[in-house]
Parts: C-alpha cells; sequence; structure tokens
C-alpha cells in the first residue's frame, strides 16, 4: 500500500461525494421542471489489489448516474391521457357551444317556437286585426332567425373544432420531428456507455404530449430509440430516425382531414382516429355536430312542411290562396340555414291564410288548425311535438356535454392517480434531497479528514526522514 | 393509495387541483343559491331539463289558451245579453199583442200599438249591429259586413267562429238570423214585422194569428239563451280546470328546476369550509421541509 493509492481512496471518494451533492443540487433546481425524473448516483467499489496479507480497495467508482423511472407507469399513463385528451377536446367544445342555445328558462329555440305559435293563437281570436298579422309576420321572422343562429352557432363550433385539428396535426408532426432527431442524438451520446438522461427526459415528455394528442403504442428498442404506432390503426409514426408524419387535406367544406402513407398512398384515416385530443376534436367536429345540425334541419323541414300543408289551403284577407307560409316550399337539405318567411306575405300580412274561405274576415278555421299544430305529434319527428323535438334536441346537448366532461372529469383522476404514482417513483422529493445532500456532505467531510490524517502521516514520516 | 415517496412538484398539483376542484363546487353552490335555479343549462342535469322545457311549453299553451278564454268572454257575455234583450223585447211584443188582439181597440189606439212594436223593432235592428273591436258579432264570419240590410235581408253567413278550450273547442258567436230570423224567412224580425202591419191594419185576427208565432219566437229566443248559458259554463269550466293545471305544473316546475335553498345554503357552507380547509392545508405545503433545518 503506498501513499500514493491512500491519496487515491482519498480522491475518489472525495470526487464521488461531490458528484453526489451536485446530484442533490440538480434535482433541487429541476423540482418543478415539468417531465424531470430525478438523477441518481450510483457507487461501487473500486477493483481491489493485492496486499500482502489480503486485498486492499482502491477507492470508490461511480458506476452510473441514471433516471429513476417505470415504464410500465409510463404506459399506464399515456394509454389514459389518450383517452383523458379526446374527453377534453369534446368537452371544450361542447361546453363552449351549450350556452349560445340559452338557459332552460330562456331557451332560445324554444322561444321562438313558443312565440310564433301564440302568435297564431291570437290569430285564431283576432283573424281580421292587422296588429295581430304583424305579430305573426314578426313571429315568424323570428323563428326563421332563430333557426339561422342555431345554426351559425352550431357551424362555428365546427370551425373552431376544424382549427384545433389543423393545429393538433401540425404539433404531432412537429412533436415526431423532434423525436426522429432524439433518435439519432441518443444513439450518437449512448454510444461510449452511459445514459443521456435529459435527452431521454425530454423524449418522455414529448412522448407524454404525443399521447394526449393521438392515441398511441411506443416500443423502446434496447438501443433507447422509440417507435410510435397509432393506436387505431396501428400505422408507423416513428420507427427509428424515420418520422411519418400526418398528411392532411381540406375537403369542399374546409374539414381538414387527416391521411397516413401506406404503401406509398394517402390514406385517409379522419373517420378511425377517436383517441386523443385530435380525435376528440373529429369525434366533435364530424359526429357530435353535424348529428345536432341534422336534427336542426330537421326540425326545420318539418315546421315548414306542417305549416306550409294548413297554410297554403287558407284564404287571406285579400282573397290570396296556396301560399306557403316558410320557403324554400317544399323544405330544402340545409332547412336550418335557409327557412324564411315568404316574401309574398312579407309584402302583405293581409296575405297570411286564416281562413278556410275567401272574403271571410271573422273565418279563423285556419288559424285554428295552426295553431293546433302545436301539440299534434309529427310523423316527420318520429311522433314528437315540435317543443318536444325542439327538448329533446337541447337535453341531447346537454346530456353530450355533461358526460364528456364526467368522462373528462374522471379520466383527469385516473390520470392524476397514475401521475402520482410515477411521480413518487420519478419526482423530486426536496426531504429525500436534504437527507442526501447531509449525507454527501458528511461523506465528503469525512473523506476529507481522511486525506488531512493521509497528509498528517505522510508529513509525520517525512519529518522522520528529515530528522 | 399506498405512498412510497411523495415529490413537492406533485403535492403541489394536488393541492392546486383539490383548491380548483372546491373553488368549483362552491362558486356552483353560489351560483345554485344566487339564482333559485338547480337546472340553469341542460347539462346541469339533461333529463330534468328536457322535461322542463316540455313543461315550459305546456305552460305556455295554458297561458294562451286563458288568453283565448278572456278574449271569448266578452262575445259570449254580449251574445248573452243580446239574447236577454230579444227576449224582452218578445215579451213586450207579446204583451202588446194580447193588448191588440180584442176588439175593443180604435183605430188611434191600434196607431199606438204599431208605434210601439216599431220603436221595438228599431230596438232589434241595433241589437243585430253589436260589435266586439270593430267586428259585427251577428255576420257569421263577415265580420266586418252589417249582419242585415235596411230591408232586414241576411247578409252574414252561418259560419261559426270557435276557440280552443282544453281539448275540445267552442263556438262564440250565432249567425244573426239564427237568433233574429230573417225578413221574409221568418223569426222574431218577420213576426214582429207582421204585428207592426196588423196593427196598422187594425187586424184583429191576424194579430191572434201572431201571438203563437210570438210565442215560438219567445221560446225559441229562450232555448238559444240556455245554449249560450251552456257555452259560457263551458268557458269557465275551462278556465278553472286550466288554472288548476297551471298551479299542478308550476308546481312540477319548481320541483324540478328549482334549488331547494336550505339545501343550496348547507351546502354553500359545506364547501366553503371545504375550501378553506384546503387553502389551510396548501399554507402547511409551502411550509418548511427539511433544508431548514440544516445547519
Amino acid at each position: 500500500m503506498t501513499v500514493f493509492s491512500q491519496f487515491a481512496i482519498g480522491r475518489t471518494a472525495m470526487r464521488a461525494f461531490r458528484l453526489g451533492m451536485n446530484l442533490s443540487g440538480y434535482n433541487v433546481a429541476n423540482a418543478n421542471t415539468p417531465g424531470f425524473s430525478r438523477r441518481r448516483l450510483e457507487l461501487g467499489p473500486l477493483p481491489t489489489i493485492a496486499v500482502p496479507g489480503g486485498w486492499a480497495g482502491m477507492g470508490v467508482d461511480v458506476v452510473s448516474v441514471h433516471r429513476v423511472r417505470d415504464p410500465f407507469l409510463d404506459f399506464a399513463t399515456r394509454r389514459e391521457m389518450g383517452r383523458l385528451g379526446a374527453d377534453t377536446a369534446r368537452a371544450e367544445i361542447l361546453a363552449a357551444m351549450e350556452p349560445m342555445f340559452g338557459e332552460v328558462g330562456t331557451n332560445e329555440l324554444q322561444g321562438a317556437l313558443t312565440n310564433f305559435f301564440d302568435s297564431l293563437e291570437s290569430l285564431s281570436v283576432q283573424p281580421d286585426d292587422p296588429a295581430v298579422r304583424e305579430n305573426v309576420l314578426a313571429a315568424g321572422r323570428q323563428v326563421a332567425s332563430t333557426f339561422h343562429r342555431l345554426d351559425t352557432y352550431l357551424v362555428e363550433s365546427r370551425r373552431s373544432a376544424n382549427q384545433q385539428v389543423a393545429d393538433k396535426i401540425d404539433r404531432v408532426n412537429d412533436i415526431l420531428d423532434r423525436l426522429s432527431q432524439i433518435n439519432v442524438e441518443l444513439l450518437g451520446l449512448e454510444a461510449g456507455g452511459g445514459e443521456a438522461s435529459d435527452l431521454r427526459d425530454e423524449r418522455d415528455r414529448l412522448v407524454d404530449e404525443l399521447s394526449g394528442l393521438v392515441s398511441i403504442r411506443t416500443v423502446e428498442a434496447d438501443n433507447g430509440q422509440v417507435s410510435v404506432f397509432l393506436e387505431e390503426t396501428g400505422d408507423t409514426l416513428l420507427a427509428g430516425e424515420l418520422a411519418h408524419p400526418l398528411g392532411t387535406f381540406q375537403d369542399a367544406e374546409g374539414m381538414h382531414h387527416v391521411t397516413v402513407l401506406r404503401g406509398g398512398e394517402q390514406v385517409d384515416l379522419t373517420g378511425r382516429l377517436r383517441g386523443g385530443a385530435l380525435g376528440g376534436y373529429l369525434a366533435v367536429r364530424d359526429e357530435d355536430v353535424p348529428g345536432y345540425r341534422e336534427r336542426l334541419d330537421t326540425l326545420a323541414a318539418e315546421l315548414a312542411r306542417e305549416v306550409n300543408a294548413v297554410h297554403s289551403s287558407g284564404y287571406g284577407l285579400d282573397g290570396s290562396t296556396g301560399l306557403a307560409f316558410f320557403v324554400p316550399d317544399p323544405p330544402g337539405d340545409h332547412m336550418a340555414s335557409s327557412i324564411q318567411v315568404n316574401a309574398r306575405i312579407e309584402e302583405d300580412p293581409r296575405r297570411i291564410a286564416a281562413a278556410d274561405a275567401a272574403n271571410e274576415p271573422g273565418n279563423n278555421a285556419i288559424a285554428l288548425r295552426l295553431a293546433a299544430l302545436r301539440e299534434e305529434p309529427v310523423t316527420g319527428l318520429g311522433g314528437h311535438s315540435f317543443a318536444g323535438y325542439g327538448a329533446d334536441l337541447m337535453a341531447a346537448i346537454g346530456r353530450d356535454t355533461a358526460s364528456a366532461d364526467a368522462s373528462r372529469q374522471a379520466g383527469e383522476t385516473i390520470v392524476d392517480s397514475l401521475d402520482l404514482k410515477r411521480q413518487q417513483v420519478a419526482g423530486v422529493s426536496l426531504d429525500e434531497e436534504a437527507a442526501d445532500l447531509a449525507k454527501w456532505q458528511q461523506s465528503y467531510q469525512a473523506a476529507a479528514r481522511y486525506m488531512q490524517t493521509v497528509n498528517r502521516v505522510t508529513e509525520m514520516a517525512l519529518g522522520l526522514l528529515a530528522g | 393509495m399506498a405512498i412510497f415517496r411523495v415529490s413537492n412538484a406533485f403535492s403541489q398539483r394536488v393541492f392546486l387541483r383539490n383548491l380548483q376542484r372546491n373553488r368549483g363546487s362552491l362558486d356552483e353552490a353560489l351560483a345554485r343559491t344566487s339564482s333559485g335555479l338547480r337546472v340553469r343549462y341542460p347539462s346541469d342535469d339533461p333529463e330534468a331539463a328536457a322535461e322542463l322545457l316540455r313543461l315550459q311549453e305546456e305552460m305556455q299553451q295554458l297561458v294562451m289558451r286563458q288568453r283565448g278564454i278572456s278574449q271569448a268572454r266578452p262575445w259570449l257575455q254580449m251574445l248573452e245579453e243580446a239574447a236577454g234583450d230579444l227576449g224582452e223585447i218578445l215579451t213586450s211584443a207579446f204583451q202588446y199583442a194580447v193588448q191588440g188582439s180584442s176588439d175593443t181597440l180604435d183605430d188611434a189606439q191600434y196607431e199606438a200599438l204599431a208605434e210601439q212594436i216599431s220603436g221595438l223593432r228599431s230596438q232589434l235592428m241595433s241589437l243585430t249591429k253589436l260589435k266586439i273591436s270593430g267586428r259585427y258579432i251577428f255576420s257569421g264570419t263577415l265580420t266586418d259586413t252589417e249582419p242585415f240590410d235596411a230591408d232586414g235581408h241576411y247578409q252574414g253567413n252561418d259560419r261559426a267562429i270557435q276557440i280552443h278550450l282544453d281539448a275540445e273547442q267552442v263556438t262564440i258567436n250565432v249567425p244573426g238570423d239564427e237568433l233574429f230570423g230573417e225578413m221574409g224567412v221568418g223569426g222574431p224580425m218577420q213576426v214582429l214585422a207582421d204585428l207592426e202591419e196588423a196593427f196598422h191594419d187594425a187586424d184583429t185576427e191576424r194579430v191572434q194569428a201572431l201571438l203563437d208565432d210570438l210565442r215560438d219566437a219567445i221560446s225559441a229566443n229562450a232555448a238559444m239563451l240556455s245554449r249560450i248559458g251552456n257555452r259560457r259554463k263551458a268557458l269557465e269550466d275551462a278556465d278553472v280546470r286550466l288554472q288548476d293545471r297551471q298551479l299542478s305544473l308550476q308546481r312540477r316546475v319548481a320541483d324540478l328546476g328549482s334549488a331547494d335553498m336550505a339545501e343550496a345554503m348547507s351546502d354553500v357552507q359545506k364547501f366553503e369550509t371545504g375550501y378553506q380547509a384546503t387553502l389551510a392545508a396548501g399554507a402547511k405545503l409551502f411550509g418548511p421541509t427539511f433544508f431548514d433545518y440544516l445547519g
């Protein structure tokens, strides 16, 4: 055992403990960094050498500095993040849309329908009163403009979901691009052994984010490179350093479609992706909102059809007959956006047909039948009344909004508890770091004291020689 | 949940999320208290919302029906009064006819009776011209046409004007010729004209013959009065029924849509306590760590 090896033991110890202190500091510094996994220092004894009578240690070796992380928790968390992303996207669009239809007590659609049938009922009591006729006309206009406005709300909701679809596609591709770079960099950095912890943290953070955007499956190769596949279709998004970004095109309505390259061809996956925020926005854009629009169109079309059928059989005060109250007649495809009061009636409210015979100003037979439509079951509405169908539509929107929000909240709880588990493993605990720091400090002090002692002993020996 | 290690970042996240949830519950309870509504948007309770929307529509229908009833009421009242007045006219005419059916009257007395009948006839004519808000009530659906021309010919039609009651409809008019008859056809108008003529002619026999016609007219009028009375009764009955239904609907709307104030208030208390507790716990969270005790 030489003096130098005694110094060497002290030196390796001081270096290792200083590194420990550095790591504690690094962990504390990143206690609030999202996606940061705490670092751990792994130490081992240096190889021993033969000394007379046995073996002697040469000091301490820094075996590795590595991240503490549980791959299974990553997998489980990411799967739930995909669902949460979809629910959150749906809940966000629906929750923004619902209030536009008004509170239950002041519902726009119901208000307009009620007002319209009220005016017809007044017409039946005073069929020749010009003021009452003006009211019917105004109420008819209000019905039309309410349908237009609600349809516009729905179109706007679709448009904002569509914008999100475009944004999310861009973000997915950005992430894939960066991940492919990381796959390359990782190989280089880890070629000489050791873990590129920061790079791996960045990679895992990006995969986390990606899994909130689309439903994905990931596979990590032994060399640390990660591959990404679409959960729903199995298409490869990233293999090694090669990213296969999502493609997109806009259809005639301006809706963004999502495609992937498969066998040299772009395949449209728009109807199949339902996971992650992208899938959530696609679902609300292509299923929920179009469903409401269709029902709104049906309501507008059936209202026009039924009212026109009765109205055109009647006579106005000026003897006019055969007029539709609402146009277009017969109703078109997108009736909610196109319904209008017939311009001929707008010109002269005396043309509103309240009578079932010409030139009978007090005749209210048609007005009575128009007013009675209010309660009648309508075949085209599945046997519901107009107001009942409207109420069901509002309730459907409410139900979807409530259930999307409930799934979102449930998903948040699940992701939170998984994340808690993940953080239990990977997160920085300041108490723990403080204890570690104290440990390294004491160890460092001890190592320093050891060096001091070795130094003294050496000095003493040198003094003896000098003496 | 078994907890192995606790990281500070996560403690903060858990704290913030809990704080937000409690704050959300508190705000929601406060909104319920201040608005008095349990179901404000359909998503608050979709099933109740659908039911509420239907109930609101039903209530509005009741309101309109009641408005219809209050507009129909003056029609039937006026019909009833007119039929009553006509009854009095006919009764007076009958008394004059009884006077005139004895042979003891001289020409001047017959002339005086003729004068009386002429007065009754013009009273009857003015009854036929009754209007409600500018509409003739005895012209059928030709409400802008005077029911009778100067010669006593009916110019209206026999169409009924109806309004919706509960489930049935009620007719609120009586065509003029049904109530007053018509010149050249019969009924009170013709009988009175004949009577006046008979008095002018001092034709005792004819006056006696007309007594039967007058009796018929009086009993026909009484029948008409009771028909109108039945309609009015139907109207008032419907009104009462509508009010009852409205009350029960209001109760259901309140049950479904209104906040239970006691519950809402105690929720506010509860969530406020929870919120305060979370805040207090949060203050501890940001308290000392082991670092504070390292010398």
